[in-house]
């Protein structure tokens, strides 16, 4: 019966409520002392991700192994300033990127089992982590920001606490360790009423757009359709495109909502997720406003390091437009590799970071070319209101990419022409 | 439209307005869920990520 109870969906069940509620008691009234909040709060968060479907002790003990691990090299890159420190930071981050890429790929974990492990029986079944992706972001940026001397000090029970944090362990928002040990030290007792009331009206905007708005739109999705979305009508088609956009919104900042929330009522700030990105003029703008936390993680941790890196090549230095474009490729070809294994995530990475690029290469002669016929053009009154809807077309038709596979995408490309 | 709301109302009534609005529509939305003939409430896309 407890375990009956103790497994539930994170923030719309009601047995995840009434978990919380009692996570409130404990970490806002009952725990007044630093030392035992900071146990309290790492037992509860552990208690409440073993309520998640996929979260057993093996997969406990994993993440523990793999946060000493990173907690350790990361103390040492903090603490020293051998030469091995770039042999450090090498194998460290190439480990947690290799685990995040065993457990993320299927098709990888049935080539290493049966193809390099060679058992007797043919594995077809693999394992997924709940929470891997995320985990894996905040360990990368630990190590680099200890690297790079950016993080002073490391705690091993806020570290803890930071990793395992339950309202954005399962996806985000992904906070960086700083900022989390900043409005984690400023636990104030007088704010208890402010957070409430403020979280509670984040928690209930998140409900709202999971609970209803999303719901709403589900029908009119490529995921409702299924196998048949590429054999719907034209005008079925194009109402998929721009519910599927919809209900990824919905739902993506709906769960960022109830985690800043839920996060808020105990305490804890969250940064924030998603600043209406389908009002934004431009493409730029809108991936500036879109799952921010996860754009911001990329630019720092993807994107600055590779041009970095390119800028030492002769032909890159004197070609600052290419330089910051090929970055850009990067980086998006990362993020569509991330977000799943077919060839189509790859695609939706290349045309946003191409979308992006054709931009970059718009605004510089805009600049340069800066006539009057132009700058009338760019005084339009309705300019802005037009630029959000190319905007918005343009990303709603990427989710095309995103949505179906490459054989269902290549169907609706034979059946237009 | 909001910030005429928010002088015509006050700023305070406005956002009672809406949170009332949204927590009878997650109601109405919830209870329908319990009907055999609903759409399921689908997992969050993310998690799977």
């Amino acid at each position: 019966m407890l375990k009956q109870f103790f497994s539930f969906n994170y923030f719309y069940s009601f047995n995840f409520w009434i978990s919380f509620a009692v996570c409130i008691l404990l970490l806002r009234l009952v725990c007044r002392k630093k030392i035992i909040r900071d146990f309290t709060l790492l037992g509860t968060s552990i208690l409440m991700l073993f309520a998640l479907p996929m979260f057993d002790v093996y997969v406990l003990l994993f993440y523990l192994l793999l946060s000493f691990f990173v907690f350790i090299m990361s103390r040492y890159l903090i603490k020293t300033d051998s030469r091995r420190r770039y042999l450090t930071i090498f194998i460290s981050t190439a480990l947690v990127v290799c685990v995040l890429i065993y457990f993320k790929y299927s098709f990888l974990q049935i080539f290493i089992k049966n193809r390099i492990l060679q058992g007797e029986t043919i594995v077809t079944h693999t394992i997924f982590i709940v929470g891997i992706s995320y985990i894996s972001f905040k360990e990368i940026h630990i190590l680099i920001d200890s690297y790079n001397k950016k993080l002073k000090e490391l705690d091993l029970l806020t570290y803890l606490n930071y990793i395992f944090f339950f309202p954005s362990f399962i996806s985000g928002p992904i906070n960086r360790y700083e900022q989390f040990r900043n409005s984690y030290t400023d636990f104030d007792e007088n704010t208890i009423r402010g957070d409430l009331k403020s979280g509670s009206y984040r928690i209930v905007n998140g409900l709202f757009k999971k609970l209803v708005l999303a719901v709403i739109v589900f029908p009119y999705t490529f995921i409702h359709h299924g196998s048949e979305s590429a054999g719907l009508s034209a005008g079925s088609f194009i109402l998929a495109v721009y519910a599927q956009t919809l209900y990824f919104y919905f739902d993506f900042s709906g769960y960022s909502d109830m985690a800043i929330g839920c996060a808020q009522v105990l305490g804890i700030r969250l940064p924030e997720n998603f600043n209406s990105p389908f009002t934004k003029p431009n493409l730029q703008q809108l991936w500036n406003n879109w799952h921010m936390s996860l754009t911001r993680w990329l630019f720092d941790y993807i994107y600055w390091p590779a041009v970095k890196r390119l800028r030492k090549n002769a032909y890159f230095k004197k070609k600052a437009l290419l330089l910051s474009n090929t970055g850009v490729l990067i980086t998006f070809l990362v993020c569509g590799i991330w977000h799943g294994e077919g060839i189509n995530f790859v695609l939706w990475g290349l045309y946003h970071g191409i979308g992006l690029s054709v931009l970059k290469i718009f605004q510089y002669h805009i600049k340069r070319n800066n006539s009057g016929v132009i700058t009338s053009i760019f005084n339009f009154r309705y300019i802005n209101l037009i630029s959000t809807c190319i905007t918005f077309n343009y990303f709603a038709f990427g989710m095309i990419l995103f949505s179906l596979d490459l054989r269902q995408i290549l169907q609706v490309i034979v059946r237009i022409f | 439209m909001y910030t005429f709301l928010q002088k015509t109302f006050g700023e305070k009534n406005i956002r009672i307005f809406i949170l009332v609005f949204k927590i009878f529509w997650i109601c109405i939305f919830l209870l329908d869920s319990l009907s055999e003939t609903s759409v399921e409430i689908p997992q969050f896309i993310y998690v799977n990520f």
